[in-house]
């Protein structure tokens, strides 16, 4: 069964077309939107632990938001009012995960109006979106409100003395607040990176469980490749987007992430950093695959995600922001209908075609 | 009166903006604020109106096949005028407006109107039209740039409105809030459109004549 | 002339109107040209003379250092008080033209923007007090931009990175400018 053809199926005035086998099940949707909350959950608690209640408080206002925002409007348009599919808390949720732990209360409240109102009603509600919603309201409050939300928490875990180098210098200030690793990238270079966390396989452990700074969801790359790892296994992803996706990111930074006095030498960057850091992971497993603002076929999703990692790596490397997984997702959501043009799905029952000679 | 007829269209019924869908461009561009809009605005009225004026006075004399042509030559002349004028007495303004004050040639609404209603009437409903047009779209760009100066800026016309509490969303005094919020308004305008409709076909089918 | 007769012969008189519109439009423009352009020069040098009054308002003359567009000495009574650099940086649109004033031991005076295209309401900021206070009395080597406010440094303006990274690079490649020029004409 696939998931695909159940998510326009939720709004059956008008008379819908899509590509067969069809099935009538809305409840699915439910079902497959509660599990993908689910497995965000553990990165969540993470999160929490992590960041402490600033996070906690973050997350609720953005899943609070979002949900309201969802029963405002679909009042308004006179729709049946469907917030217990948890398609608004997921987006919630996924924004959250997005947002920087301790921002001021009205940031996640403007971004939940721009993910719910402006991404997803303007629209024509679930199944309409052209864009990631959760996507669109972290871009929206980026925008909005630059300096809060390049402004990090340092981890509740790791204490001043945990963080030599350039993160304990600012650790030890009054407002605790922190460069992410890819911001210090960005700004300082490798070898300051490395330095910040004592050594490389320090900076690798940090990034993988998730002790340093940085998003709410982006920092535990461990349990959240586990909750990719249950959508996999429940089929309701496809393991080819993540790994295409963080593959591709892997590759292009290898060849061109390696710089000596300021100078591209290539085959020297370091992969395992890109592809462990920043919202790469989130964006890959939860964003990338999401049903909606992806292509329908599985060619089309790999092109899809060959595409997010190439504008992923351009951004990180030559653009002003240090992070690029969500405008990379947003630009690609905007060719998927190009894509899905495109990239037709195999007919039912019929062989492959032979290969073409030249 | 007919001719205030002519006027009052512009205004609403046919805005260029968001009921003609024309110059989008400027009005995404200098309507971060209320002042550049205004500006703007006045200048494009000004054009519009000469130029229909211009158009309307010669439209027996120019060949029907090179008629674009000598229209964009007379918005060129004039708009160019329009610069050397602003520049030489109004030098902060122009800097102000900068280059989409020669981007007016290219607006899409002056030839327009030209071809559509200058070239067809006499010169003074020309004159009229122009000059309801332009404040057509002077209105479109000040409730633009109203709205969006209030929400981005929390101030209208310099004058801060809203105190510290206000927290600004920066995004819609960029160029995405001004796509935002023209989208918002042609959208609450379709609304209120067919919202009236309905209620008119409503009435219509009570009084039984279906 | 009427439309009815106009397939006889259409070529001539299609030559004949492009010819007249652009002949009147000529001559429109270039009255208009002769009768304002004056005008518009002498605002224009008052403008960059006020910019520069601006910057140094002791000065009571400003001379053109020989060898370097657009640079300026500012004196008073044959004294040294100022240099004025033209600096152009790639802003977010376009480049941004500024005055830079250094002191003669290469400090920051101020700047002042002579033409830019950055967003009004936003990258503008980066032009006001503000932000363009912070740069006095520094020298090159403390010019550095950071986003979140640290001692010493030049804090962005919120949401003009890019225009605030401008200025700064501005500045700082005129006092690089002077003093190499400084040093070479010793």
């Amino acid at each position: 069964m696939d998931p695909k053809d159940n998510k326009v199926n939720q709004t059956p005035e008008k008379l819908i077309v899509t590509s067969s086998p069809h099935v009538h099940d809305t409840e699915s949707v439910t079902k497959i939107m509660w599990i993908v909350n689910l497995t965000l959950l553990p990165a969540a608690v993470f999160s929490v632990i992590n960041f402490g209640l600033p996070a906690l408080v973050t997350m609720l206002l953005c899943i609070a938001g979002s949900v309201a925002f969802e029963a405002a409007i679909q009042h308004w348009r006179k729709k049946e009012i469907t917030v217990s599919d948890g398609s608004a808390v997921l987006t919630g949720l996924l924004m959250a995960m997005c947002l920087p732990p301790s921002i001021p209360w009205y940031i996640p409240l403007v971004g939940s109006f721009a993910a719910i109102g402006i991404a997803k009603h303007t629209m024509g509600g679930l199944g309409h979106n052209i864009f990631n919603p959760a996507h669109i309201g972290r871009a929206f409050v980026m925008a909005s409100y630059p300096v809060a939300m390049t402004t990090w928490a340092v981890t509740r875990i790791g204490k001043e003395g945990d963080f030599p180098g350039a993160m304990g210098k600012i650790a030890s200030l009054d407002a605790v607040t922190g460069a992410t690793p890819l911001g210090i990238l960005k700004q300082q270079g490798y070898q300051a990176l490395v330095d910040s966390f004592g050594s490389q396989a320090a900076m690798y452990k940090a990034l993988l469980i998730g002790n340093r700074g940085g998003s709410l969801g982006e920092t535990s790359a461990i349990l959240l490749i586990i909750g990719g790892l249950i959508l996999i296994a429940k089929k309701y992803i496809k393991w080819q987007v993540p790994v295409v996706m963080i593959g591709t990111v892997g590759i292009l930074t290898w060849i061109l992430g390696g710089k000596v006095d300021g100078k591209l030498v290539l085959f020297t960057g370091d992969p395992i950093l890109h592809m462990i850091s920043g919202g790469l992971i989130i964006g890959a497993f939860f964003m990338a695959t999401d049903m909606v603002t992806t292509p329908i076929t599985t060619k089309g999703q790999i092109i899809f995600a060959v595409g997010c990692g190439v504008i992923t790596v351009l951004i990180r490397l030559y653009g002003g922001y240090p992070e690029g997984v969500c405008y990379s997702i947003l630009l690609m959501n905007a060719v998927t209908p190009l894509i899905d043009r495109y990239v037709y799905p195999k007919k039912f029952g019929s062989i492959p075609e032979p290969a073409k000679r030249r | 009166m007919n001719l205030w007829k002519e006027f009052t269209k512009g205004l609403i019924a046919e805005n260029p903006i968001f009921r003609l869908a024309l110059s989008l461009c400027p009005a995404l561009a200098v309507t971060s604020n209320v002042y550049n809009a205004l500006g703007m605005g006045l200048t494009v009225m000004f054009v519009i109106t000469c130029n229909n004026i211009s158009v309307s006075t010669f439209r027996n004399v120019i060949h029907p096949k090179v008629r674009v042509p000598v229209y964009i030559i007379s918005i060129a002349t004039i708009v160019t005028v329009a610069m050397l004028v602003l520049e030489a007495f109004l030098p902060v303004l122009f800097k102000e407006l900068g280059i989409y004050l020669s981007l007016v040639v290219v607006f899409a609404i002056i030839l327009a109107r030209a071809e559509v209603f200058a070239a067809k009437n006499k010169v003074i409903p020309a004159m009229v039209d122009g000059l309801g047009m332009g404040a057509g779209f002077t209105l479109g760009m000040v409730t633009i740039g109203g709205i969006r100066e209030i929400i981005g800026n929390g101030s209208f016309f310099g004058y801060q409105l809203l105190g510290s509490w206000y927290h600004p969303p920066l995004i819609v005094i960029l160029a995405p809030g001004g796509f935002i919020v023209i989208g918002f308004i042609i959208g609450a305008m379709n609304l209120s459109e067919k919202r009236k409709k309905e209620k008119m076909e409503k009435t219509a089918a009570a009084g039984g004549n279906i | 002339m009427t439309h009815t007769d106009h397939n006889d012969n259409s070529m001539f008189r299609i030559t004949l109107n492009l010819t007249l519109a652009a002949f009147l439009s000529g001559v429109i423009i270039a009255v208009v040209f002769y009768l304002t352009a004056p005008i518009a020069e002498i605002q224009r040098i008052k403008m960059k003379e006020q910019s520069m009054k601006e910057l140094i308002p002791e000065a009571t003359s400003f001379s053109p250092i020989q060898g370097k567009e657009e640079w300026f000495k500012a004196e008073k009574d044959g004294q040294l008080l100022a240099y004025l650099i033209l600096a152009s940086e790639k802003g977010f649109d376009g480049h941004v033209k500024m005055f830079v004033g250094a002191t003669p031991d290469q400090k920051v005076i101020g700047f002042k923007v002579l033409s830019h295209k950055e967003t009004p309401g936003l990258g503008d900021q980066a032009f006001k007090p503000k932000f363009a206070d912070q740069f006095t009395g520094k020298g090159y080597q403390q010019l550095e931009l950071v986003k979140i406010q640290e001692e010493g440094k030049i804090t962005a303006v919120t949401g003009a990175t890019i225009t605030s990274r401008a200025v700064t690079n501005g500045i700082k490649h005129a006092l690089v400018e002077l003093e190499k020029y400084l040093n070479e004409s010793k």
